[in-house]
C-alpha cells in the first residue's frame, strides 16, 4: 500500500495532535481539573493513529483505553475538545459530562466503550453483522491492549467473526505489560497473532511505533473486510513507558520497573522516528514541523479554554436521559 | 567434537503477506517443536555442545522444557532487542567459536542477516517464513541428522557445503549490507510493513540466480526464457515498459503478470550503478535501505556468499558414521 504526501503529512499531524493532547490531559489531571483518572498514552500513540486515520466517517471504531482513544479519535476526525471537556465533567462534553473518559460520538461511529475492558469484541460482533447486512462496505474497528485479550469475550467474538465472516479488524497494541503484569507472567506465547490465526483468521504482527507500517498493515486488514473477506488481526509491537495510571505505581510483577529498561524502550519514540523519515525523504521541512505543532499547541490551548469556560455539569436528571429512552 | 550452533527468529512467518498474499502464520511454538527435533537428532548423534542465540521469545528454552538429552546447551551471553542485528551478532560470536555450522529457523530476511557476520561456517536453514528461497523445507530430525555428521565428522568448507553467491550492496565504494535471493528497487519511500510485493512500485530486479521454483520477485529471473547454462548465473531485470511479459508467483498465491523491458545476465564482480533515485531497495523481500537522490548505489554480485550444508551429502555421511558407531558399540 502506498501513501501520498498528503496522507503522510496527516499522519504525522494527527500524532503531533495526539501526543499535544497527551500532554495536556497528564498536566490537568496534576491539577486536578480531571474528574476522572488518565492513563498517559506517550511513546504508544503511533498505532491508534495509525489505525484510524484512514477510516471512513460511518465506521465503527473501538478506541483503546490508553491514552483513552485520544489517539484513534483525533484520527477519526473527531474534534477533540468535546472529549477533553468530557473529562473535566462540563455539560459541553460529548456525554455532557457524565462518561468521563467514555466517549460517544456517534456521527464518527464512536458508539461508547464499556468500563469492564473487553465488552467490544463481542459488541462488535453485532455491529458487524450490521455492517455486513447493510452492504455499504462498512467496517467495524477494534482496538484494545493485550491485557483485555485475556478476556473470554475476546474467544467468542472472533469465533463468531470467522464464522460469520464479518468486517471486523482487529487491533492489537500489545506493550506487554497489562496494568502490572508482564506478557510472560499472562500468556504462555508472545504474538497474539497466533491466537487469532488459530480461529483461521488471517493475521500479521507489525512494529507498532512505525506509524506507516501501522496504517499500511490496517489498511490492507480494512481493505480486505469492505471486500467482504472477514475479520483480520493485526498486533501492532508497541510499548508503554509510564506507570499505568497517572500517579499510580510504576511497577510490574510486584516489583518496580526496571527504569534502565524504560530508558532503552524509549529509543523508540514513534514521533521523532517518523519525523526523520519525513525529513530525509523530502516530505516536510524544518519549516512545517514548527507550524503543525504550533497549529497543535494552539487546537489544545483552545480546548482547554472551551473546556474550563463550559459550565460543570450538575443536573443528575441527565443520566436519565442516557439510560432510557421514551 | 565441534558444537552447533542454533539462531531461530522469533519474527519470521508473520508480516504483512498474511493480509495482501496468502501467508501462513507461522507460531514460534512450532519454531520451538521443530528445535526440539533438531535436538533430539542431535543427541542421538553424541553431540555435546549446542550454542544458542537467545531471543525475546524464548524458543530455545521452549524448545528445552521437558526434552530428555545429555548434549549440554549454551545461551550465547548477549543482549537482545528483537531486531535483525541479533541474529547478525549472533552468527558473528558462533563463528568465532568456530561451532561447526549454524542451523537457521527463519525466511530469507532470517538467512540475509546471519550470512552478513557468519564467515566460512556453512549454514543449515530451515524454512519458517514467507517467502523461502535459501532456507530448506526440511524436516527438523532431518536437520539435526545432518547437523550431526557435520559436527561430528567436523566437516568444514567444499567437503560438505555448497557455496552460495550474494548480491552486495555499495555505497560509493562502501559494503553497506548484502542479499542471498534478490535486490529489488522500487518507488516506495518508506519501509512500513516490509515486506514489497507490489509489482506495481518496482523499477529493477538484482538476481543471485534464475532457477525455477523461486517465489518472490526472484521468481520473474525463473520465468524469463534463458539458456540453461545462464540459469544458474545472475541477473539483472528493468520492469516496466517493453514487449515482453511472464507471469510469476511473487509471494504465496500471489500470481501477478510482470512487464519486462529488459534484462541481462549479472557478471559477478561488475558493478551496476542503481538508476533510480529516490528510491527503496528492497533485500530479499523486505524493505531495508531508502536511496536519498544524490546517493550514489551500487550493486555486485560476488559468488563467495555463504557455504549452505549440502543435505543429501550429509545425509550420506551421517549414514555410515551412524553404522560405525554401531559397529563399535557391537564390538564393545
Amino acid at each position: 500500500m502506498k501513501f501520498s504526501k498528503k496522507d503522510l503529512i496527516k499522519l504525522y499531524t494527527n500524532l503531533v495532535r495526539a501526543r499535544t493532547f497527551d500532554m495536556l490531559c497528564t498536566r490537568l489531571l496534576a491539577e486536578g481539573k480531571f474528574v476522572s483518572f488518565y492513563h498517559e498514552g506517550a511513546w504508544g500513540d503511533a498505532a491508534g493513529v495509525g489505525t484510524a486515520t484512514f477510516l471512513r466517517k460511518d465506521d465503527i471504531l473501538y478506541p483503546h483505553h490508553r491514552a483513552h482513544g485520544f489517539p484513534h479519535m483525533i484520527g477519526k476526525g473527531v474534534d477533540p475538545k468535546y472529549y477533553l471537556a468530557e473529562h473535566c465533567g462540563r455539560a459541553t462534553g460529548c456525554c455532557s459530562g457524565v462518561g468521563t473518559v467514555h466517549a460517544l460520538f456517534e456521527e464518527y461511529g464512536i458508539l461508547g466503550q464499556s468500563a469492564i475492558l473487553g465488552a467490544q469484541f463481542t459488541v462488535s460482533v453485532g455491529w458487524g453483522l450490521a455492517a455486513k447486512k447493510n452492504g455499504t462496505g462498512q467496517v467495524v474497528v477494534a482496538s484494545f491492549g493485550d491485557g483485555t485479550l485475556a478476556r473470554g469475550t475476546w474467544h467468542e467474538g472472533a469465533n463468531v467473526a470467522v464464522l460469520w465472516k464479518l468486517p471486523i479488524v482487529y487491533v492489537l497494541e500489545n506493550n506487554g505489560i497489562a496494568q502490572y503484569v508482564s506478557l510472560e507472567k499472562a500468556y504462555p506465547l508472545k504474538d497474539m497473532a497466533s491466537l487469532a490465526a488459530g480461529y483461521g483468521m488471517p493475521a500479521v504482527v507489525v512494529d507498532g511505533q512505525d506509524i506507516v507500517a501501522v496504517a499500511e498493515a490496517v489498511g490492507e486488514a480494512v481493505k480486505r473486510a469492505r471486500q467482504g473477506k472477514g475479520p483480520t488481526f493485526v498486533e501492532c509491537k508497541t510499548i508503554r513507558v509510564t506507570s499505568h495510571g497517572y500517579g499510580s505505581p510504576h511497577m510490574v510483577d510486584g516489583e518496580q520497573r526496571d527504569m534502565n529498561m524504560v530508558e532503552e524502550l524509549k529509543k523508540r519514540e514513534p514521533l521523532s522516528m517518523y519525523e526523520k523519515n519525513l525529513l530525509k525523504q523530502g516530505i516536510i521541512t524544518k519549516e512545517d514541523i514548527e507550524e503543525i505543532a504550533k497549529a497543535a499547541k494552539e487546537e489544545a490551548a483552545a480546548a482547554e479554554k472551551f473546556a474550563m469556560e463550559s459550565p460543570i455539569q450538575e443536573d443528575a436528571s441527565i443520566l436519565d436521559q442516557y439510560l432510557y429512552a421514551e | 567434537m565441534r558444537s552447533v550452533g542454533i539462531i531461530a527468529n522469533p519474527g519470521s512467518g508473520k508480516d504483512i503477506r498474511r493480509l495482501i498474499a496468502c501467508g501462513s502464520v507461522f507460531d514460534n511454538n512450532e519454531k520451538a517443536n521443530i528445535l526440539k527435533r533438531v535436538f533430539l537428532a542431535l543427541d542421538s548423534f553424541g553431540i555435546e555442545k549446542v550454542v544458542i542465540m537467545p531471543d525475546i521469545y524464548g524458543i530455545g528454552y521452549h524448545a528445552l522444557e521437558d526434552l530428555d538429552v545429555h548434549l549440554s546447551t549454551v545461551f550465547l551471553d548477549m543482549a537482545v532487542e528483537g531486531i535483525q542485528d541479533d541474529s547478525t551478532r549472533a552468527a558473528q560470536i558462533m563463528a568465532d567459536m568456530d561451532v561447526a555450522c549454524i542451523i537457521t529457523l527463519g525466511g530469507d530476511g532470517t538467512n540475509r542477516v546471519v550470512a552478513k557476520s557468519c564467515g566460512d561456517t556453512p549454514l543449515l536453514p530451515i524454512s519458517t517464513g514467507t517467502n523461502n528461497v535459501f532456507p530448506l523445507m526440511i524436516e527438523g530430525t532431518i536437520a539435526g541428522m545432518a547437523a550431526g555428521a557435520v559436527a561430528a565428522l567436523s566437516l568444514k568448507g567444499e567437503d560438505i557445503a555448497i557455496r552460495k553467491p550474494r548480491l552486495e550492496i555499495y555505497d560509493d565504494t562502501t559494503l553497506i549490507d548484502v542479499a542471498l535471493v534478490d535486490v529489488v528497487v522500487s518507488d516506495h519511500c518508506f519501509a512500513g510493513c516490509r515486506a514489497n510485493c507490489d509489482e506495481t512500485s518496482v523499477y529493477e530486479i538484482y538476481l543471485t540466480n534464475s532457477e525455477p521454483g523461486h517465489i518472490g520477485f526472484s521468481a520473474v529471473g525463473a520465468a524469463l526464457t534463458v539458456a540453461d547454462a545462464d540459469r544458474g548465473r545472475g541477473m539483472h531485470i528493468s520492469v516496466g515498459g517493453g514487449n515482453e511479459r511472464v507471469l510469476a508467483p511473487i509471494a504465496p498465491g500471489m500470481m501477478r503478470w510482470i512487464p519486462i523491458r529488459s534484462y541481462q545476465i549479472l557478471e559477478p564482480h561488475k558493478s551496476l550503478p542503481i538508476k533510480f533515485a529516490p528510491s527503496f531497495l528492497s533485500l530479499d523481500g523486505e524493505r531495508e535501505i531508502d536511496i536519498g537522490k544524490d546517493e550514489k548505489i551500487s550493486i555486485l554480485l560476488n559468488e563467495a556468499g555463504p557455504y549452505v550444508v549440502d543435505i543429501q551429502k550429509a545425509l550420506l555421511m551421517a549414514r555410515d558414521y551412524v553404522n560405525r558407531l554401531d559397529k563399535l558399540s557391537d564390538l564393545t
